[in-house]
């Protein structure tokens, strides 16, 4: 009888050690052999297995069952246990979970707005494969322009056979006046699309066929609120809303769902492209369109880009030579000019774009990565200061450790009953945290501007990762003390040595502090620059005056009743100048070449163009330094006089500029007319002060160039003038609605996306700093009561109050010059790098991090001294006696 | 004192039955013999652990017996206080079926 053979098979016994109970698995494991070759002997080893593993899969649950049952018993035991600790130190335990509640729920909602970010423009099916066709200005692509010439999207797809579908888009902000009956709206939302629209994005439809929808000119499809808007439940398909301006009328064909969020390009109404005259343009010269491509295969792009510059030499070069009798690549040659395609991925559009397109909703890759980092930093802090006060707060249970080891705790039991109850409080912690998220929500959606959401149902996942994460965060936070302390000698403890802390406890303590002190420095260094560039920008002397004046938008549909309107309205004392112009600082400036006469037809510097009548110098108060500005006695001023700033003088090389004179047209091509600089105006910022001044030329308005009215008024009575002007807007139009803005808020919007970045960023500042100021609290209270006799002993011996908390707070200062040093370079070049978004900014000086520094130390000490006083106060009798 | 559950009623009987030889092994075979389905370990020493922790039972841990592989076998015996309880089961099950249920039940 050969023993070996007829044991069990080693899995099956190692199977049964793992589920059996304890203290019998030695007898079961037997049990299990002992039948088993019994069955070897009357049945044979092969119907000896099949019983066995029958046999041991039966038991399974049931050994499982008892599993539970006894370590259940543990489990209620470490519960009681930690609730009682909980329950014990209440101000301890609060602090500790709100602190941890606090980090995450910010890092909860820097998430959903990172994620929000980060799903731009995903929800098209083949977004994978379309992509942006955008223009290229110089060979090494750092100048690219999203509006491309008409005619490509079709070139492309005749001409390129990894095309599958292209479309065009004309996204220009257009204010339409629509009238379906009595119904009258103003319309912001209006773009122009090829029928191919529908093939390319995903944009479904509740009410008529796709295929169809904007074939015809004069077709538009609604979105749902829109729809529900005009005809409220009727169904809109086949009636026409009036396009009051155009005077036309466009009929409904479709009706799609509502625009998403996370679409770069915003929409409420698409009606067919072919509905305008530019779609028909064969021309290359006009940039006017988005051109979006979708491939054939999703790796064909490089493929496709090798193709682009000889598709670019065929097509624009044709134009160009044309245009300047100049081949492409006489054009290209010197290294100075350029132009050509290149393709961008929708998915980058939003976030990682390199391109300017004007667009309304922008996102900023460097405010994804640095609200990533901030929450990071947030929910560091949060941990740290979790685990700092726990690895505090177990020390004082050394003795309860020292018990359970005595009674036969093992080392692992210790390990998960502190790791559970760690992770318990952090799920305390998520509880909270997500009852802040919902509280804060709202006006986090208002600050950011994005439709956010925290819908914990929405997808399976996200309550497993909250969970998890929570879970993950009371690990690593807990991890430190239950290693710490489960290893601690029973002996020692028992005897009633008290609380001991190692030196490696209280160094890692303070290492941790610091680094927390490192981020707050670093945080408030951030904050405290960006709110001086912030202020630095709204201050600074842009050399025009833009204050107090009313811009009146659409100004073109006075039409020919300007001139009575203007009239009507300068006979109010408070309204001093008012002027027509085509565009307004802040406001988009076109870019046009231009060609002074006797200079060579390559030479053609690109100016920022814009219109306007011989009242727009006063109105904004610009300061003439050579010559003089229009005039209205002087008939040519009207047709052909110009008028350019300084670094236009500099940059086309003039000595005395005044009587100079370009070619009428842009580039200059066409010989005979010219138009004369008569005067130069002193620098000014037209732009926010991201950038440079451009060189600019002011050309006379002309009717077709006319979109604004502006207005300057007087400082009284600022809504009784406003209600004058609406009223006059009213009588001399017809009743169209009046739409206004203010030039200074117009000019503070530039930098609303800094702004509204910046508040975000003060107001997590805020929170990162409030808990390292918790976590402090806590840790300093902590100090206080285990040197509670200490502190007695020292008053009953003469120490004076300040003395005391001087010993206490000690500690503190150090760690926060240390972690002041550390931080200064990480956060100055973190900022001098912001820094350089702007053309003009503020320098960064050493005064700041001293600033920084003290305010840093400042916060320090109020949260300990807040602690530290109540500790010296104490009556030394009481302390002494503590035991 | 709370009554016996079916389970425990069966294996505090077995222990009873085996008297001197009852470890592991053989009660599992009794009781399975008498249900006539497997009958699982888990199960048996979950409950002998309780009865245990009753009173019903007592452990004895035997020598190692080198046909278990070296291992020791954990002897059974029935207190008098199980002995009691089983006899209270009995009593209680002599209560519920009489013959005139017999009678009945089996026609059905």
């Amino acid at each position: 009888m050969n023993k070996t053979q007829k044991n069990l098979p080693r899995v099956a016994r190692w199977l049964i050690r793992q589920i059996a109970n304890r203290d019998e698995t030695d007898a079961i494991v037997g049990d299990f052999d002992e039948e088993f070759s019994d069955c070897v002997d009357s049945h044979g080893p092969f119907r000896a297995h099949l019983l066995y593993w029958r046999l041991i899969l039966v038991s399974f649950p049931s050994f499982i069952a008892n599993l539970f049952s006894w370590r259940g018993a543990m489990f209620k035991n470490y519960l009681t246990v930690a609730l009682r600790n909980v329950r014990r130190h209440k101000g301890f335990s609060g602090i500790n979970i709100v602190g941890l509640a606090i980090g995450m729920a910010a890092s909860i909602l820097i998430a959903i707005f990172v994620l929000h970010e980060l799903s731009f423009d995903r929800h098209h099916e083949k977004a994978d494969r379309i992509y942006r066709v955008v223009a290229q200005f110089d060979p090494g692509g750092e100048k690219k322009g999203a509006y491309t010439v008409p005619p490509m999207a079709q070139a492309m797809l005749n001409e390129l056979p990894e095309v599958e579908q292209a479309v065009r888009l004309s996204l220009w902000p257009s204010n339409d006046l629509v009238r379906y009956q009595d119904n009258l709206f103003l319309e912001k939302g209006i773009i122009y699309a090829d029928a191919s629209i529908f093939d390319v994005f995903t944009i479904p439809f509740v009410l008529g066929d796709p295929k169809t929808a904007l074939v015809e000119p004069r077709t538009i499809v609604l979105t749902k609120d829109i729809a529900h808007k005009y005809f409220g439940n009727e169904n809109p398909l086949g009636r026409s809303l009036k396009f009051e301006d155009k005077g036309r009328d466009f009929k409904i064909t479709g009706v799609i769902e509502n625009c998403p969020s996370t679409s770069h390009f915003q929409y409420e109404m698409i009606a067919s492209i072919i509905s305008t005259r530019t779609a028909f343009d064969t021309g290359w010269g006009g940039h006017t369109y988005f051109t979006y491509i979708v491939l054939k295969d999703r790796n064909a792009r490089p493929q496709l880009e090798a193709k682009l510059p000889d598709f670019c030499r065929r097509h624009w070069g044709a134009h160009n030579y044309a245009q300047t009798g100049q081949t492409y690549d006489e054009y290209i040659k010197d290294g100075k000019n350029y132009y050509g395609f290149s393709l961008e991925p929708l998915s980058d559009i939003h976030l990682n774009s390199d391109v300017v397109d004007y667009l309304s909703v922008k996102g900023n890759k460097t405010y994804v990565v640095v609200f990533s980092m901030i929450a990071l930093f947030i929910l560091l802090i949060a941990a740290i200061n979790f685990m700092n006060l726990s690895t505090a707060r177990f020390a004082h249970r050394s003795k309860e450790v020292g018990v359970r080891k005595v009674l036969g705790s093992s080392h692992k039991q210790l390990v998960r009953q502190f790791l559970g109850e760690s992770v318990l409080l952090s799920l305390c912690a998520l509880v909270f945290a997500i009852l802040f998220v919902n509280i804060a929500l709202p006006p986090f959606r208002n600050l950011t501007s994005r439709q956010l959401e925290l819908d914990l149902f929405q997808s399976v996942y996200v309550l497993p990762v909250l969970v998890g994460f929570a879970i993950l965060v009371g690990i690593c936070a807990g991890c430190y003390p239950a290693f710490f302390l489960s290893s601690v000698q029973p002996a020692r403890t028992v005897k009633g040595s008290g609380q001991h802390n190692s030196k490696g406890n209280v160094f890692l303590r303070r290492a941790l502090v610091a680094l927390q002190f490192a981020v707050t420095f670093g945080i408030f260094f951030g904050t405290f620059v960006i709110s001086q560039q912030l202020r630095y920008v709204r201050t600074k002397q842009l050399g025009f005056n833009k204050e107090h004046v009313v811009v009146i938008h659409r100004a073109d549909a006075l039409g020919k009743e300007a001139d009575a309107f203007k009239q009507e309205l300068l006979r109010d004392p408070s309204i001093s100048v008012i002027s027509d112009t085509e565009s307004l600082p802040g406001r988009h400036f076109n870019d046009n070449s231009h060609r002074l006469e006797g200079r060579p037809a390559t030479e053609t510097p690109t100016l920022h163009t814009m219109y306007g009548d011989h009242n727009f110098a006063k109105l904004l108060d610009l300061e003439i330094v050579a010559g003089r500005y229009f005039s209205p006695d002087i008939p040519t001023d009207a047709t052909s006089a110009v008028v350019i700033n300084e670094t236009a003088v500099k940059e086309l090389g003039l000595t005395d500029p005044v009587g100079k004179r370009f070619y009428k047209e842009f580039g200059g091509a066409k010989e005979g007319e010219f138009v004369t600089i008569i005067g130069v105006l002193k620098d000014f910022h037209y732009n926010s002060l991201h950038y440079e001044i451009f060189p600019m030329i002011i050309r006379p308005l002309s009717p077709s160039t006319w979109n604004f009215t502006s207005v300057r008024i007087g400082t009284e009575n600022i809504s009784k003038t406003l209600a004058r002007i609406e009223e006059t807007w009213k009588t001399f139009t017809g009743g169209q609605p009046f739409e206004y803005s203010f030039l200074d808020e117009d000019f503070d919007n530039l930098y609303r996306n800094e702004q509204r970045m910046g508040q975000i960023f003060f107001l997590f500042a805020a929170l990162a700093i409030f808990i390292a100021c918790l976590g402090l609290v806590g840790l300093i209270s902590f100090t206080a009561e285990q040197r509670t006799k200490e502190i007695g002993i020292r008053k009953v011996l003469g120490a004076s109050v300040s003395k005391i908390i001087y010993l206490l707070s000690r500690e503190v200062v150090v760690l926060v010059c240390v972690a002041s040093l550390v931080a200064a370079p990480v956060a100055f070049f973190s900022m001098h790098k912001w820094l350089e978004n702007f053309a003009f900014r503020i320098g960064i000086s050493p005064l700041m991090f001293v600033l920084t520094a003290l305010g840093t130390l400042a916060v320090a000490l109020l949260s300990v001294s807040f602690r530290a006083v109540k500790a010296a106060q104490a009556n030394p009798i009481d302390s002494i006696r503590y035991e | 004192m709370k009554d016996l559950t079916l389970t425990e009623e069966m294996i505090l009987w077995a222990v009873w039955k085996l008297e001197a030889n009852a470890y592991g092994v053989t009660i599992r075979k009794q009781v399975s013999a008498r249900t006539g389905r497997i009958f699982p370990y888990g199960t048996l020493y979950g409950i002998l652990a309780k009865l245990c922790r009753k009173g019903h039972v007592t452990k004895r841990i035997s020598d190692p017996t080198p046909m278990r592989g070296g291992r020791s076998r954990n002897y059974y015996r029935i207190t008098s206080r199980g002995r009691e309880a089983l006899k209270a089961a009995m009593e209680l099950k002599k209560t519920l079926w009489d013959e005139e249920s017999e009678l009945v039940l089996g026609e059905k």
